[in-house]
């Protein structure tokens, strides 16, 4: 049964981006394999949001990319993370969730009928 | 953009696509492993990417790979912009250009007339020589000063010296031709530096007697010759004696007096120009000659003033004992000039349309002023308009920096294309301001180049311009709060800004329109006012008997005849002739007569008179009135007395309250005075009358080397040009007329700068004035628009739609009050300075004023009329649907 895709808002997609570059540098197909797989298919980001998000992240110096020698033996544009972007995924991460415990909190409290 | 750059955009371009084609090889890749048919994999696997190339386009915007590529792509939206409102933006394109085009075209006058330099190698390093003394200055110097100084400088690398030939006639296989020439001395190219284009230039060697050789300009052999290579080493006739053309100059070398191109240079020395034993040579206080020098490098200008003027002084003091008491005290104070000659040497056109062109050049700078205003309420406009679409882009995420760059796209685009217009307009234009301001010239005597010079005045100008319209517009859409989509219904304050910026065109305009009409009654006054003598019914041509070979006594009886053949044609009342034409000042012969015949004892009284020598029956065909005495008649020949007449003011100058009939002047070696005529503008319309010498022409033998002004007095003054070749022929074949034409209009060829003036002036009033009605009108049509929903209430209420058409009007009226209270007063004080650019009318003359104020009023207020009319015709129920 398919899972009802989300969109996500453009600043959260940048946010999993950088966190699934925490474990290590990848190539673009392997972080859209990765979104899916961590987040059991609920995230599936269009490769036409990935990329962008990719090179933006790239411009903003939070990622850095270089062409290596990937598994299939061709080359592939591997991106990592770098000191800038690990500092900005710490802040974000605390940000997301601050923000998340807040609506949770709203959402748990019942509201009476006025 | 060097060769790596590109290589870089293109390794990047290449590094995007394959990035994206890798993503699709693996997951065909992995839907090939699940099992998939490997073709329906790769359709799977490119279905789930999505578009490429919209993609590439998405990480491309991210980050950018080449500045260039943005700018492409905000070219093109903004071409696509630009196309979807056509009319607004064309309009917004011609007035930019027809703003652009004058002020461009007037500086590119200004240009070439003033700032240019010449074309020659360290141009700064030429200087110009001139005389000057307590009472004068004389920019003609003795040709014994030219050698004395060529010989003995230290400063100067170089010294050279010209005369102009004038016009003068070239014969090339037959056609004669005139064409503008110089003597030049034997140094002339070598010291300012010129290589020749083909052939060889005029040498020290050539400077001789018996040198028949000729140089010519680039421009001359490309118009004469077709740019023939084989016109080097061909003879012509110049003036009737053969010359050999032995180098053709570089093109952009057009001589050194400013204002006049130069086509044939012949040297100096030669026998045509002066004989050998001719006293030109050696007589010191002949001044006839242009000298200018090229200073050494490492001696600057004060060294060569102070070392040129110190030899001058020399040579002043050797030459005082053989001067006369007139010219000793001359030299008692005379001194020598030495001035800076980078943009040739002046002969008076410089000086004398300096200042209009100035003029003019503000007021197309006003007049670009007026266009800027005027787009930039065109834009505020369309932002309004525009408004929803900018708060949808924004919405969706468009960053504001992104959206203003390509809002400053627009604007340039508009710009660039007004400009390119512009500049094409200009090119025009230019050619015609000055074959207008001289009129006289064969062809144009200044070239208006497009140099660096010019495109940086036209760039600077469009840059200034797009500034001041794409300003208003950014920071209006930078203040407005993001949807705020609903406007008020009081729409008069908040337009204030649009208001504003129509009360400055409204008042800008009046100040335009003044300088208009100021200068158009200006130029009427000149063409209307007496001349003294009666301007319409006369034809006038010239013709030189030299031409034809005659010498001395043989000319009088052959103009005899001419005159003889003109007075049997049919509808002519009478004709004569004369050597000064009385509406050009090209030939202008002036000179200081004395008394004769006073006793020794007293001081003869003296009088500085121009000169002119007259044909009998000259005063009754020009109709001239004689006052006292009689007028120069067919008695006055060779061998009889010489006489002359001279005019009232000549008369009271010399003779106040006594007769002057009888009396005897010095000119000429002795004349009688006859008669004295009426004050005439002798040379120009502007000029006042003067004390002017009348001589019989048959009495004077100089007069003779000068080509004869005919006069025809006739109903018809615009034909008779084949009758009057066939009489000159019928008296001798080798006769042609040149310059054939009726007076009035030579006369109103003759005030050129004051037809320029007048011209542009009210090119530069009316295009203001028809972009503020254009501006009102839509301004105008815009309130009402918005305020549709206001009028529909006031008419359901009851009110008259007359009413609402007064109101309407009257909101137009207080703005057009408002330009008005601020532009009468601009227009006064700007109109003070020009006094001496208008005739006969006063600045500050009411009248002008007046009708200025009405013409702009009454204007302003038709083109209000239709969005009056408009919102009176509102239906109110619609209106109130809309709300």
């Amino acid at each position: 049964m398919a899972s009802p895709k989300s969109d996500l808002p453009q600043g959260t997609l940048d946010l999993l981006v950088l966190k699934v570059l925490e474990g290590g540098p990848f190539h673009g197909y392997a972080i859209a394999q990765r979104l899916q797989l961590m987040s059991r298919n609920v995230v599936q980001a269009q490769q036409g949001t990935l990329y962008p998000a990719l090179h933006r992240l790239e411009k903003r110096g939070l990622l850095a990319a270089e062409w290596k020698v990937s598994d299939t033996g061709r080359d592939a544009k591997f991106y990592r993370l770098t000191r800038k972007g690990r500092a900005q995924l710490e802040v974000e991460t605390a940000e997301w969730q601050r923000l998340a415990e807040a609506v949770a909190a709203i959402l748990r409290t019942p509201m009476e009928e006025a | 953009m060097s060769l790596r750059w590109w290589r870089r955009r293109d390794r990047l371009e290449r590094e995007l696509e394959a990035e994206l084609q890798d993503h699709v090889e693996r997951h065909t890749a992995d839907l090939v492993a699940q099992g998939i048919d490997p073709v329906e994999a790769r359709r799977q696997a490119r279905l789930a990417f999505g578009g490429v190339e919209a993609v590439k386009e998405e990480c491309r915007e991210a980050r950018p790979i080449a500045w260039i590529d943005e700018s492409a792509r905000d070219l093109r939206f903004a071409w696509r912009q630009l196309r979807r409102s056509r009319v607004v933006s064309a309009t917004i394109v011609v007035s930019l250009a027809l703003g652009l085009g004058g002020s461009t075209a007037l500086f590119m006058v200004y240009n070439a007339l003033c700032l240019r330099t010449l074309d020659v190698p360290k141009p700064q390093e030429l200087v110009a020589l001139s005389m000057v003394w307590d009472k004068g200055s004389n920019m003609w110097l003795p040709y014994p000063v030219f050698t004395h100084l060529r010989e003995h400088t230290r400063t100067l690398t170089g010294l050279l010296a010209y005369s102009p030939m004038g016009r003068c006639k070239v014969e090339v296989q037959g056609v004669v031709e005139p064409a503008e020439g110089l003597w030049v001395s034997g140094d002339y190219f070598s010291t300012l530096g010129v290589t020749p284009a083909a052939g060889r230039l005029l040498s020290p060697d050539d400077d001789r007697p018996d040198a028949d050789v000729l140089v010519i300009s680039h421009a001359y052999w490309r118009r004469r010759f077709g740019g023939d290579p084989a016109a080097v080493g061909r003879t012509v006739v110049l003036n009737r004696e053969s010359f050999v053309i032995v180098g053709i100059l570089p093109s952009g070398f057009a001589g050194t007096q400013v204002g006049i191109a130069s086509d044939v240079f012949a040297p100096l020395r030669n026998r045509r120009h002066a004989a050998p034993e001719s006293n030109a040579w050696t007589d010191p206080f002949q001044t006839w000659l242009q000298i200018l020098g090229r200073r050494r490098p490492d001696a600057t200008a004060l060294q060569a003033q102070a070392e040129l003027a110190a030899l001058f002084r020399g040579q002043v003091a050797e030459d005082v004992p053989r001067a006369d008491a007139g010219m000793k005290e001359i030299l008692h104070t005379v001194r020598l000039r030495v001035e800076d000659a980078s943009r040739g040497s002046d002969t008076g056109r410089r000086a004398q349309n300096r200042e209009p062109l100035r003029v003019l050049l503000v007021g197309s700078v006003v007049l670009l002023l007026v266009v800027s205003l005027n787009i930039g309420t065109v834009l505020l406009a369309r932002g309004t308009a525009r408004r929803h679409e900018m708060t949808v882009r924004l919405a969706l995420g468009a960053g504001r920096a992104r959206l203003m760059r390509q809002l400053a796209t627009e604007i340039l685009l508009l710009t660039a294309l007004g400009t390119a217009a512009g500049l094409g307009l200009a090119a025009v234009a230019s050619r015609l301001i000055i074959a207008t301001t001289f009129p006289h010239a064969s062809r144009l005597p200044l070239s208006p180049v497009l140099d660096a010079r010019v495109l940086l005045f036209e760039v600077a100008s469009a840059l200034a311009a797009a500034l001041l319209f794409g300003l208003v517009p950014a920071l209006r859409a930078a203040r407005a709060p993001l949807g705020a989509e609903r406007v008020q219904i009081r729409g008069g304050r908040r337009l204030s800004l649009h208001s504003g910026l129509m009360v400055a065109q409204i008042a800008l305009s009046v100040v335009l329109l003044l300088g208009a009409g100021l200068f158009v009654r200006s130029l009427e006054g000149l063409m209307s006012r007496g001349t003294g003598y009666d301007r319409s019914g006369i034809v006038m041509f010239e013709v030189n008997a030299r031409d034809a070979g005659h010498e001395a006594e043989a000319i009088p009886p052959v103009y005899r005849r001419v005159l003889e053949g003109l007075a049997a044609l049919p509808g002519v009342e009478a004709a004569s002739l004369s050597v000064v034409r009385p509406v050009e000042e090209s030939l202008y012969l002036a000179e200081t007569v004395t008394v004769a015949d006073t006793a020794a004892a007293t001081t003869k009284p003296s009088t500085r008179a121009a000169l002119n020598h007259v044909g009998p029956g000259f005063f009754e065909t020009l109709r001239i009135p004689i006052r006292r005495g009689r007028a120069i008649d067919a008695g006055d020949g060779p061998g009889t007395p010489p006489v002359a007449v001279i005019s009232e003011t000549m008369a009271r100058a010399l003779f106040p309250g006594a007769d002057p009939l009888g009396r005897r002047l010095n000119a000429y070696g002795g004349v009688e005075i006859v008669g004295v005529a009426g004050d005439i503008r002798h040379a120009k319309l502007k000029d006042a009358p003067r004390s002017v010498l009348y001589t019989a022409v048959y009495q004077h033998h100089r007069g003779y080397d000068y080509p004869q002004t005919f006069y025809v007095r006739t109903r018809d003054p615009g034909g008779h040009r084949e009758e009057i070749r066939a009489v000159l022929a019928g008296v001798d074949r080798r006769l042609h007329p040149t310059r054939v034409g009726p007076l009035d209009g030579w006369a109103r060829a003759s005030l050129g700068r004051e037809r320029v003036l007048a011209g542009l002036s009210t090119y530069f009033g009316v295009l203001a004035l028809v972009l503020v009605c254009l501006g009102l009108y839509g301004l105008m049509t815009y309130l009402v628009t918005l305020r549709v929903p206001e009028i529909g209430v006031r008419l359901a209420l009851g009110a008259a739609p007359g009413a609402i058409r007064a109101r309407i009007l009257g909101d137009s009226a207080r703005l057009v009050a408002a330009g008005l209270l601020i532009g009468l007063p601009a227009a006064y004080v700007a109109m003070r300075p020009l006094g001496s650019l208008i005739h006969d009318v006063a600045p500050d003359e009411p009248r002008a004023m007046l009708a200025a104020l009405v013409l702009v009023a009454l204007s302003a207020l038709a083109a209000a009329w239709w969005p009056a009319r408009r919102a009176a015709r509102v239906d109110p129920s619609v209106a109130l649907r809309e709300a």
